[in-house]
């Protein structure tokens, strides 16, 4: 079929490709200089975030340091001091809310109702529901349907709050610390059946966690959150790549400025050597040292929860110098 | 999708608050039938210590307002009913059911879960307004009915009509109360703060029943129906006002919980 209209509808599409090529992959959650203020204490710290649609996103961070007020943002709970929030490509409201699953920190749900009515309750909230889904939930968590909600285990209260956000099938699935307080196996089966709700769609997974080797099994991109600020956003592949330390014993005496470069991040003294955190580029880093005279020339690598613990510490204000 | 939203809303609030609604109408409904079953016998000790040579037992003045009260059955259940227990029970239950709107669900954490849900705050808070003040009309209709079926089986008839007509100043004047505890329930947190919130707000309204010239301003006053009692016919005027308020305090709750944090 071709006419004004196919060839206009041909325009169109080659417009939003090109739209889509220049702006990158479209966004589940963007913010833009979020800042949120409690009296004088600033949780989150003009956060620029960008979650891409159908990535595996976990953010990560200490105590306090403005994970869940920025979930609390991006979901209309609490209003920025200053700042944007987009979630699905436009600002937080009742039908981008139906394109969204959460699980809060504290698993808020009705105890006094039983297992059935809360997801009953919940249902009707929704324009879609996929029954079939989370009849399927239930049996494979073993919840009871007849148990009141204040009944059940804290690990139970999780498992629940999970299956009403997978009901309505989400495009975005939002969870704040979802593992906390569950035991090493519920935990597994909770991250399994996460991981197999995930893949293969094009649906956006949030969250937060201070649980590394969780976010390492199961996120495909981090970023990392420290006195409300963002230190880092990395995908998991690039970082293990990447994010090296390089321990480097040169044959002369050498000042930390010479080492520095494109790609190293820190330049630490360690007795006679230094130490270099590379974030980038690790193969011209490697290049580079080892034209300069050196006894030890070693690559170091590190897991996410080494990463994490370099990221926070600068943010606390480590001494470079540990020699 | 909208009307089974509205349903699931208001399922859950009458859920939630189905005790509360249960033990106010018990009592109120035990207390029509006590209004009731006690005219009798308060009439007849009162008869004796007026007539039977028990004059100057009590002072003239209430000696008086006693044999008025008494003198009909009419005017001994309206100023018992309308006149003190209704209003006064009324008072407290409107309090209670509203100052655990919003701080309630804070205080369960309930509240985060149920706004992020596909569901607007104004209607979240229009449903949870709707459903308490239905219960107080509900309420108010069961209790006062009651009054009348005890009276008739106690052997006293009450005009059904006009003494249910009543009910209209009662019900109105206690979604105002209503209304005070619910904008409380949005302002604070704690629903114990809320509630002590309100009955402060509760008592200080009471206060132009002690000027004669500012009777007319009173919640409570309307509340008693007097207009009802003597002309047969409710002041629509103030039922108009009495409303208006409620309307206003509730727009003032709605636009003030869209923008509450939720922390």
């Amino acid at each position: 079929m071709t006419g004004p209209m196919t060839d206009d509808l041909k325009v169109k599409g080659n417009d939003l490709k090109q739209k889509a090529a220049r702006d990158g992959p479209p966004l589940a959650v963007r913010t833009r200089d979020l800042t949120r203020r409690f009296g004088d204490l600033t949780a989150v710290d003009g956060l620029d975030l960008e979650v891409p649609e159908g990535s595996l996103f976990g953010l990560l961070g200490p105590n306090g340091a403005g994970k869940t007020t920025t979930i609390r943002m991006l979901l209309g709970l609490l209003a920025p001091t200053a700042g944007t929030v987009e979630i699905l490509g436009g600002p937080v409201n009742p039908e981008r809310l139906a394109q969204v699953g959460y699980v809060s920190e504290e698993r808020g749900m009705y105890g006094y109702m039983t297992v059935e009515e809360m997801i009953g309750f919940t249902r009707r909230l929704y324009p879609t529901w996929d029954d079939r889904a989370v009849k399927d939930y239930l049996d494979l968590f073993r919840l009871p349907r007849r148990t009141r909600v204040a009944d059940l285990s804290h690990g139970m209260r999780s498992l629940l709050a999970l299956t009403l956000a997978l009901g309505p099938r989400p495009s975005l699935l939002i969870l704040d610390e979802p593992t906390e307080g569950l035991d090493p196996v519920m935990r597994r089966e909770f991250l399994s059946m996460l991981v197999k709700e995930m893949a293969g769609t094009q649906r956006t997974l949030l969250f937060s966690s201070h649980i590394l080797n969780e976010v390492e099994r199961i996120a495909d991109t981090v970023a990392i959150i420290n006195r409300g600020r963002l230190v880092m956003t990395r995908s998991v592949e690039d970082m293990r790549t990447n994010e090296k330390k390089v321990r480097f014993v040169p044959q002369r005496r050498m000042d930390p400025e010479e080492l520095e470069g494109p790609g190293v991040r820190q330049v630490e003294r360690e007795g006679s050597g230094f130490v270099l955190t590379v974030t980038q580029d690790l193969d011209g880093v490697l290049a580079r040292l080892s034209r300069l005279p050196h006894f030890v020339l070693e690559v170091v690598d590190l897991n996410l929860e080494e990463v994490f613990f370099e990221y926070v510490r600068e943010g606390e204000g480590a001494h470079e110098d540990r020699g | 999708m909208r009307t089974a939203a509205d349903r699931a809303l208001v399922w859950k609030e009458l859920r939630e608050n189905r005790w509360k609604h249960v033990v106010g109408a018990a009592v109120l409904m035990a207390t029509a039938v006590v209004v009731a079953l006690l005219f009798d016998y308060v009439r007849d000790i009162l008869q004796g210590l007026l007539v039977g040579g028990g004059e100057g037992v009590l002072p003239p003045a209430l000696a008086q307002i006693i044999q008025a009260q008494f003198s009909s059955y009419f005017v001994y259940a309206w100023s018992n009913w309308y006149g003190k227990n209704l209003y006064q029970f009324v008072t407290v239950l409107a309090i209670v059911l509203g100052m655990g709107l919003v701080a309630a669900e804070n205080g369960s954490k309930t509240l985060s879960f149920l706004l992020t849900r596909p569901v607007s705050r104004r209607r979240v808070l229009a449903v949870k307004l709707g459903v308490g003040a239905a219960a107080l009309a509900v309420i108010i209709a069961v209790s006062t009915l009651t009054l009348v079926i005890a009276s008739h089986l106690s052997g006293h008839e009450l005009p059904a009509g006009r003494f249910m007509l009543g009910t209209v100043g009662a019900w109105a004047g206690s979604t105002v109360i209503f209304t005070v505890a619910a904008l409380m329930s949005v302002l604070f947190s704690d629903q114990v703060k809320a509630g002590m919130a309100a009955a402060v707000v509760a008592v200080i309204m009471s206060v132009p029943s002690w000027v004669p010239s500012l009777r007319w301003l009173s919640v409570y006053r309307h509340m008693q129906g007097l207009s009802v009692m003597m002309h047969g016919e409710p002041d629509w005027a103030a039922f108009a006002a009495l409303l208006a308020a409620g309307a206003g305090l509730a727009l003032a709750a709605v636009h003030l919980f869209e923008r509450r944090d939720v922390t």
